[in-house]
């Protein structure tokens, strides 16, 4: 899930942030082929992408500013009884998801991320962190982060949200 | 030495004199339950969806002109609401798990007496709503009321219709790629919705609720490079929207295609080189008896601050299209101005829970500023 940032000030106006390339589309219209439903239109076309500003929290997965956090919305499974790819226990793993590109400032690279919400039991309400770059309005939805992305699942409160790495990014 | 009566007597003279003269007992209650005073056009409605627990968001009912707070309706798992024409209604779209957070997902649309903030109706849907931030437009109902328009997401999107005066579900129509509904004004069986791809769609019902046509307007939007926000006001069959980068956008959705004004800028060049946006999520609002248009702007606007807070707020003059007001903007990120006479402009802060209320009869005047009221409020109506 991804929400919204006000509340979550958290690092998020902190970091440097850029877009991403639109040639990422097809990269996650394969990515999407593993979810259990795949959206009549494919929408996405912008994919956010920040580089995290501050050296010393880009190592921190319990902080907003860990490198793969930047196009994350929600509250962080590391802060939940999870991992950085694994949802708490007790919980399961979305259905539909939101990716990102990520620049690790470890090697140089970018990583493709998934985002997927962790499902089933109410809302951890901790460590909540939020970028909109690239996000637009529900007539986008694919890249739309005001909705709960446990919508597909059969239990669908949202508890939190994992950033699980996927794939390279293009260079 | 004096005697035990005179000190008993002094000692009740004492007493006598520290209680006061003697009060009748306060009368005996009975406990009843309230129900909120006739309203006036000052009413404020302020969608809550309280995101750290949102299974049982709520709808604040506020006197904008006190602030006392006149009740709340209980909007259930991100449970969107709306005010029926005649405002003796409040509509809520929303679902409900029979086990808080799992079991059978109840989806219904319900119907308050906007008075007494009773239950009086319960209408089954699909569970299909948007499980989404409150926004205008993800519930809204016929310029007549009788039909009640739902916004679906699965995450594919859809529109349930609902017939209120028959209190059932008629049918639900795909709307793929589109979001958020924008009721015609002169068409009852009429409804818009803004789409990806830089169009309107219009769907056209016939008597029975079910859908008759369907057509989409010229593109006149780029998502891409410069979005709409869906936070729009309505005044009659057009509809006022705000781009991400300072665009006034008209569209009129009474025919069978919405037709779309061109836009013009709330920038100037200086503005524009000073990098001021729209920003939060209820962006504007549109007095139209005075023919101001109020924005919540942020400078150093860039990609993805379209949600900041208002670091000013701006009023135009529709006519001359030209600034009128500039004012601190309370970290504002929803506004609302109130219709007709005498109008209050309302901004909420997202951060801050508190609500600003400006005159808005000329320049901007600050009044004050009240609450917190709510958690995560992130949509206000007003009567």
């Amino acid at each position: 899930m991804k929400w919204f940032d006000d509340f979550f000030e958290g690092g998020t106006r902190r970091a440097a942030q850029s877009i991403s390339r639109r040639s990422a589309i097809s990269r996650i219209g394969k990515l999407l082929v593993g979810t259990a439903f795949l959206l009549p239109v494919l929408p996405f076309d912008r994919v956010g992408k920040a580089v995290a500003a501050s050296k010393d929290k880009h190592d921190d997965d319990t902080t907003c500013e860990y490198w793969r956090y930047c196009a994350l919305d929600g509250f962080l499974c590391t802060c939940c009884g999870g991992s950085i790819s694994a949802c708490p226990p007790g919980t399961e793993v979305s259905k539909v998801t939101w990716v990102g590109t990520c620049h690790n400032p470890n090697d140089g690279k970018d990583y493709l991320i998934s985002y997927n919400d962790c499902c089933g039991a109410v809302t951890c309400g901790r460590c909540g962190c939020n970028y909109n770059i690239g996000e637009r309005p529900g007539y986008r939805m694919g890249v739309h982060n005001d909705i709960n992305w446990c919508m597909a699942n059969s239990s669908n409160t949202y508890h939190c949200t994992v950033a699980a790495i996927v794939g390279l990014g293009e260079s | 030495m004096l005697s035990a009566n005179i000190r008993k007597f002094c000692f009740g003279a004492v007493m006598a004199v520290l209680a006061g003269p003697s009060l009748a007992d306060l009368p005996v209650e009975t406990v009843a339950v309230a129900t909120t005073p006739p309203a006036n056009r000052y009413r404020l409605y302020l969608s809550d969806m309280v995101i750290s627990h949102f299974i049982d968001g709520k709808l604040l009912i506020l006197d904008g002109e006190s602030f006392k707070v006149l009740g709340n309706v209980s909007l259930g798992l991100t449970g969107h609401a709306t005010l029926s024409p005649d405002r003796s209604e409040i509509l809520v779209s929303t679902a409900y798990f029979t086990k808080l957070n799992r079991g059978e997902r109840i989806a219904e649309l319900d119907v308050y007496d906007a008075t007494t903030l009773k239950l009086k109706a319960e209408i089954s849907v699909p569970s299909k709503h948007a499980q989404s931030m409150p926004y205008r437009g993800a519930v809204r109902t016929s310029a007549d009321g009788r039909f009640v328009f739902l916004q679906n997401a699965t995450p594919a999107t859809s529109v349930s219709i609902v017939d209120r005066v028959a209190g059932k579900f008629v049918t639900e129509v795909p709307t793929p790629g589109c979001w958020m509904i924008y009721p015609a004004q002169s068409v009852p069986n009429r409804f818009a919705t803004l789409c990806g791809d830089g169009t309107m769609l219009t769907i056209t019902l016939d008597a029975e609720g079910k859908p008759a046509d369907r057509k989409k307007s010229a593109k006149f939007f780029d998502a891409d490079e410069d979005a709409l926000f869906v936070a729009g006001e309505q005044t009659g069959d057009n509809y006022t929207f705000l781009t991400f980068k300072g665009n006034v956008q008209v569209v009129n959705v009474a025919g069978e295609q919405a037709v779309a004004e061109k836009p013009w800028p709330l920038l100037t060049a200086a503005d524009l080189k000073a990098g001021w946006r729209p920003g939060g999520y209820q962006p504007l609002a549109l007095q139209e008896k005075s023919g101001r248009l109020y924005a919540t702007m942020h400078p150093k606007g860039k990609e993805g601050s379209h949600k900041d807070p208002a670091k000013e707020i701006w009023g135009f003059d529709l006519a001359t299209k030209k600034r009128v007001a500039r004012v601190p903007g309370h970290h504002a990120t929803v506004l609302a101005v109130t219709r007709g006479d005498e109008p209050k402009l309302y901004a909420v802060s997202t951060e801050k829970q508190t609500i600003a209320v400006f005159a808005a009869s000329d320049k901007l005047k600050h009044l004050k500023t009240a609450g917190p009221f709510a958690e995560t409020a992130t949509q206000l109506d007003v009567q």
